[in-house]
């Protein structure tokens, strides 16, 4: 250990004495103190608060995650290139401890300067809100914002049914606390031609008991969020089955749902908690992207390697279209039509389909390799204020950190074995 | 019966291409042994393997064919490199450590302890010259400083088997006679030292027994006295004689021998007048940059051995 350990030290003065450490700070904290005044919002509190947690995580998530990409083949292809490497190969040390220690200075240094960059936007974030704002506003951010609330979907079998014009949603809430108020979010999606701008409907929501909870007409826009602030409970309300139903006024529009459609989020814990949580799963993200920037380097030369970690975090990026793909099963978007008549100019041959069929494999590597990044993004967590779990966060840590950067450690490792050094 | 410390048998090396194509064979069939207490040379131009042949013995390189032993084991050993210290041909530091940080971290490796590391960090820095220069950054140095870091980096765990790559390169002749004598002294001490060089002044100065590599192939290998002594001749040593006394013993053994005798005024070498005129030089300005000189190569007393590093 104490030879990780001196290599963690070694690491970590390389990265500041390189100026890879301030050149970081200088562009986080940078683009962290001027990004107000490139926020484009709605016009509203919450909407500029949102906004401005939401483009900060990005900040951060994408800055360190170049810089990371960055250092990490470096620190091996080039020292190996240099001949420093060669020279602690040649005392009692495995490649395994020279591995780990540059890889928790990464991991160090990251997290300094995630927590620097973030400690300077949430002050910037109290000043801003903090005061001088009307009291609607404050009102709204306190409740809409300044709160984590956690997210209970339907559950499954409960749709919308078209006929009657009406949805009914079952979900499944935890005890809501007495004077803490809930909020309902709706999004409806209605055919191509839509004959008014919003349609009127009927919102009425039971609690387990079957008492009326909430009643209220309202106007909604198909293809828009609807935030609805529910009103808080006077006494707690202990765990069950919630009911939703929505009736559609509009007798011209037809109306439908998709799976997360409708959701209730009940307030859950602490803001700044959950913006902590948020911040440990990017530097999980972060912790990845060390440990493939560094195997990278074990693998190949400086330009290959920072090459093929770019690639690498290109993919990461996409993961999202390619996760579409691999669920829809489409890799071109389905053959267009000619005045109702299918185009015939997409054939299929064996050729096509044997070509098809390992692009969708390919995909689906891809989508097994990278999709877990994806799956624990906290960006929209965080900017919606809704509560990351703990499990999430442990899942998370296994997911990226121990499984995948543990597979690439022991690439390396088993590489650098077969490797020569001199 | 001495301890044998390297055991070479049969080595071939081939370096190949992306492909695994053969491209160079860089050792071909090279055997020789190395004991304990021995300085051993090798000698040979550029691109002989004298650098590679000391790489697979360090385990940085793998032999293509043949094998090699280090201190009984393996090479791919990791434990027994606590045994070993190797100045590569270039001291490849990092620059951005000062030369006492540069020791430390080397000591750390070794997993000395932080009093053990500090002792042996001041003594080397000392014995090398640089006790002025501790905390300038090691890429601010000449590339003689960095050399003596270097050497200091090499003996920090006082190393059984030292392996040196062209120890002297890069050196001024005061460093390269301080390394020489270091290198006489830890011989005596029981240590092994394998060097490499394509000087041959500095191999002849120090090492026992060479080997001499061409292409690879190990084309001489013996005690530095054999190989260089001249059987059929010899050399007689008198103090500067009056000419008639010379030209009268001359033609006696020309009688005597029946050979014509030579005789001429023996030289010094550079490297004696060199330092000479070093040693009455006057002193250095304060804030001198350079590496101290000393007049004799003080060795780090934690080097000594038990015996002879009584702490003052």
């Amino acid at each position: 250990m104490k030879a990780t350990f001196a290599v963690v030290g070694l690491t970590v003065r390389a990265l500041i004495r390189s100026r890879w450490v301030v050149v970081t700070a200088i562009f986080l904290l940078g683009f962290t103190l001027i990004l107000p005044w490139m926020l484009r919002d709605d016009g509203t509190a919450v909407g500029r608060a949102r906004v401005w947690i939401q483009y900060q995580f990005h900040l951060m998530l994408l800055g360190l995650s170049v810089a990371t990409l960055g250092a990490g083949p470096g620190l091996v292809a080039g020292e190996r290139e240099r001949r420093h490497l060669q020279q602690i190969l040649v005392k009692p040390v495995p490649f395994v401890a020279v591995w780990l220690g540059k890889w928790l200075a990464l991991c160090l240094i990251n997290g300094v300067l995630l927590l620097g960059s973030f400690g300077l936007f949430f002050f910037m974030m109290v000043r801003s809100f903090g005061s001088g704002r009307l009291p609607s506003d404050q009102t709204e951010l306190r409740n809409r914002v300044w709160t984590v609330r956690r997210l209970t979907r339907p559950v499954a079998g409960t749709r919308w049914v078209e006929g009657e014009g009406m949805g009914v949603w079952r979900l499944e809430m935890p005890t809501v606390s007495a004077g803490k108020p809930l909020l309902l979010r709706a999004r409806f999606f209605s055919p191509a031609v839509v004959s008014r701008w919003t349609i009127p409907g009927e919102w009425e929501i039971r609690d387990p008991e079957g008492r009326m909870y909430y009643y209220e007409r309202l106007e909604l826009r198909p293809g828009v969020v609807q935030e609805i602030s529910l009103p808080a409970p006077s006494d707690t309300i202990a765990a069950g089955v919630w009911e939703v139903r929505y009736r559609n006024l509009d007798r011209d529009t037809i109306l439908f749902d998709e799976e997360k459609s409708v959701t209730l989020w009940s307030e859950a814990g602490c803001f700044a908690t959950n913006l902590l949580r948020g911040l440990a799963l990017i530097w999980f993200r972060l912790l990845l992207l060390a440990a493939a920037g560094l195997t990278m380097g074990t693998l190949f030369s400086t330009p290959v390697a920072i090459f093929m970690s770019t690639f690498l975090l290109l993919l990461i990026l996409l993961s999202g279209q390619i996760g579409w793909v691999v669920r829809t099963g489409q890799l071109v978007e389905p053959p267009h039509t000619h005045g109702g008549e299918p185009c015939t100019e997409h054939h299929s041959t064996p050729l096509r389909e044997a070509v098809e069929r390992g692009l969708k494999g390919m995909y689906r590597f891809l989508d097994r390799a990278v999709g877990a990044v994806r799956d624990f993004d906290p960006v929209e967590q965080a900017a919606e204020s809704s509560r990351i779990e703990v499990q999430n966060l442990l899942r998370g840590f296994f997911q990226l950190v121990v499984l995948r950067g543990g597979i690439l450690g022991l690439l390396a490792v088993l590489a650098a074995t077969h490797l020569e050094w001199g | 019966m001495t301890e044998c410390r390297v055991q070479i048998e049969k080595v071939e090396k081939t370096f190949r291409d992306f492909w695994g194509r053969a491209r160079v064979r860089a050792v071909r069939g090279v055997s020789f042994d190395v004991a304990a207490g021995e300085v051993f040379g090798l000698l040979g131009p550029n691109g002989s393997g004298k650098s590679t042949l000391m790489k697979m013995m360090l385990g940085l390189l793998r032999p293509t064919a043949g094998q090699i032993r280090v201190l009984g084991q393996s090479p791919d050993t990791t434990a027994i490199r606590a045994r070993i210290g190797y100045m590569p041909e270039e001291s490849s530091l990092y620059p951005f450590l000062t030369a006492e940080e540069t020791l430390d971290f080397f000591g750390q490796l070794f997993g000395l302890e932080a009093a053990e590391r500090a002792r042996r960090v001041e003594e080397l820095l000392a014995m090398t010259g640089l006790a002025h220069a501790r905390c300038r950054r090691v890429g601010e140095f000449s590339k003689g400083m960095a050399r003596r870091v270097c050497l200091a980096q090499t003996l920090i765990n006082d190393p059984d088997l030292i392996l040196l790559d062209e120890p002297t390169a890069g050196l001024d002749p005061v460093g390269s006679r301080q390394v020489k004598e270091m290198i006489r002294a830890l011989a005596q001490r029981g240590r092994t030292v394998i060097l490499s060089s394509h000087l041959l002044a500095d191999v002849e100065d120090v090492c026992d027994r060479i080997a001499i590599l061409y292409h690879g192939l190990l084309c001489a290998l013996g005690c530095v006295n054999d190989l260089l002594e001249e059987h059929g001749q010899i050399r007689i040593l008198l103090p500067a004689l009056d000419p008639a006394v010379r030209e009268e013993s001359l033609e006696w053994l020309r009688r005597r021998t029946g050979a014509v005798p030579l005789w001429e005024h023996p030289r010094k070498d550079l490297e004696t007048v060199f330092l000479e005129t070093i040693r009455h030089a006057p002193p250095p300005p304060e804030g001198a940059s350079g590496a101290a000189v000393e007049e004799e190569a003080p060795l780090a007393p934690f080097l000594k051995g038990k015996g002879e590093s009584a702490p003052p």
